[in-house]
């Protein structure tokens, strides 16, 4: 533990250096609506702690989850049944790959549109932007099992069922978990842009309503809370991680 | 036990068959080595035998009865170890009877205990292969071919990647569990004297494709030491043989 407080102390000092910097700019502009100091923001958050905590916050977790849910199965199904039929594959990974070139934020209005405001619009945009890295790690991890290792289980009768469960099931989950850490960011990303575009309730949508009363603090509040939640979740996948995969850290 | 019947084999894509009319017999608890140049088709000829590859026509017959279809009928043992990182020692040795099935977990463990403490790994079961040295590792690997039940058993280069001390004891180890349960072993080699000091016949490969393979017996008896390798007669047929292996990569 201590070792590792060592290891991140440049990453620190320079955060610091930076939030410093800021600091100083935003004193020396004096002009919140513009450019808010980090410490107006963090009083602006403490002033905005019911609304943002109790109503926003909520809602933006209940997108991200469900959204994230959705990906997660979408984007391991999409990497399973491409592994598993070459047909598929031909099929499907260009077409995904090209998926990723539409710029969802530009069609979210349309998922307005077809859903209204209901958390399904946002939702669309949360999987739209958060099941692409989940289904091209995990298919890259099912890629990168030991052909020798699938001859060995074959020599032992292994069919189809038991290679996929006694050995790729086992050599995916490190591509997995690197998924999922890539995967929560994006979609509390994707949530609060669902929610930027249209919504009552969450905290991209607050975050947007201060914009138009000019709320410098009062925009980044919200994202500075849409941050921390962020990091806070994939120190817990790490977390997960380590104790699940073990066997990685002692080679 | 083995009988290679006028087998052809030819890799998809190629315009040459590998394996051209060859037929050989390997006699019940005979220790062969099978040398050649690299790339002259040993490894085929194991991946023939072990139903990883189907022969184009011909019979390859183990124990009186052609492989097709069979399973079980022989253990393989790649070059390098194909122990499974996440799986401790003890769970990497019941993969083989886990993957065929009728053995209860009681009478699995009571195998891989007694198996383990026949190799000397005795109280590494709870281990990880990244926690054993190549040696050990090589042991575990050979205790798990072991554990697939199989009379016949095929080492392909199992100790190629070792150090040459490592080497040359896991040799002498090898000869004295070879020597303790007179299983049929058809073991590859590139190195002359690993198959002259282990075996008492060698077929030596010297042509491409391979249609015939030449038996030479080795004039030592066992229980066998290392010093038998400074006999006239074995350096001379070290001689013969290095000779052959030089026509056959020429050509």
């Amino acid at each position: 533990m201590k070792n590792r407080c060592k290891g991140n102390l440049p990453a620190l000092v320079f955060l610091a250096v930076l939030l410093f910097a800021w600091q100083l700019g935003a004193m020396k502009a004096d002009a919140a609506y513009i450019i808010p100091s980090p410490v107006q923001i963090l009083v602006r958050l403490w002033e905005l702690r019911e609304p943002l905590f109790t109503a926003h916050l909520p809602a933006t977790m209940l997108c991200t989850g469900v959204g994230l849910a959705i990906s997660v199965v979408l984007g391991v199904l999409l990497a399973v049944v491409m592994d598993a039929f070459p047909m598929a594959e031909k099929a499907l990974y260009p077409v995904i790959i090209a998926s990723q070139t539409i710029p969802t934020t530009a069609l979210a209005p349309l998922f307005v549109l077809w859903f209204g405001y209901t958390i399904w619009s946002r939702v669309l945009v949360t999987v739209l932007i958060t099941f692409f890295p989940i289904t091209i790690s995990v298919f890259d991890g099912f890629r990168a099992v030991s052909g020798e290792m699938a001859d060995l289980l074959r020599t032992f009768g292994a069919g189809k069922r038991e290679i996929f469960c006694k050995l790729k099931l086992p050599a995916v989950l490190p591509y997995f978990f690197s998924a999922i850490k890539m995967a929560v960011p994006l979609s509390i990303i994707g949530a609060a842009i669902g929610e930027w575009l249209g919504a009552q309730s969450g905290l991209g949508y607050f975050s947007r309503r201060m914009m138009t009363q000019l709320d410098g603090p009062g925009v980044f509040a919200p994202i500075v809370l849409l941050s921390a939640v962020a990091m806070l979740l994939v120190g817990v996948v790490s977390l997960l991680e380590k104790r699940l995969l073990k066997w990685r850290g002692e080679s | 036990m083995l009988d290679f019947q006028n087998v052809v084999f030819r890799y998809p894509g190629d315009g040459e068959d590998t394996v051209k009319g060859l037929s050989f017999h390997v006699g019940k608890g005979e220790f062969v080595s099978l040398v050649g140049a690299s790339g002259c088709g040993k490894s085929t000829i194991f991946r023939l035998i072990n139903g990883l590859l189907a022969p184009a026509s011909g019979d390859i017959v183990v124990d009186g009865a052609s492989v097709r279809g069979r399973r079980g009928y022989c253990g393989y043992m790649p070059q390098r170890d194909m122990l499974f990182p996440w799986r401790t020692i003890g769970e990497n040795l019941r993969l083989p009877m886990e993957v065929a099935g009728g053995l209860p977990r009681a009478a699995q463990d009571k195998r891989v205990d007694a198996t383990l403490a026949h190799v000397g790994l005795a109280g590494w079961r709870d281990k990880r292969p990244a926690e054993l040295s190549g040696g050990m590792r090589q042991r575990a690997a050979f205790a798990r071919t072991l554990l697939t039940g199989s009379e016949l058993l095929l080492l392909d280069e199992p100790f190629s990647a070792l150090d040459f001390l490592t080497r040359v004891s896991m040799q002498e180890w090898l000869l004295g569990q070879w020597e303790d349960d007179r299983k049929t072993v058809l073991f590859i080699t590139h190195d002359v004297e690993e198959a002259l000091f282990l075996s008492g016949r060698v077929l030596v490969a010297t042509e491409w494709p391979i249609a015939r393979l030449t038996s030479i017996e080795v004039p030592a008896g066992y229980p066998r030491t290392r010093e038998c390798l400074g006999r006239p007669e074995m350096i001379a047929l070290r001689e013969q043989l290095i000779d052959m292996l030089r026509k056959g990569a020429r050509a």
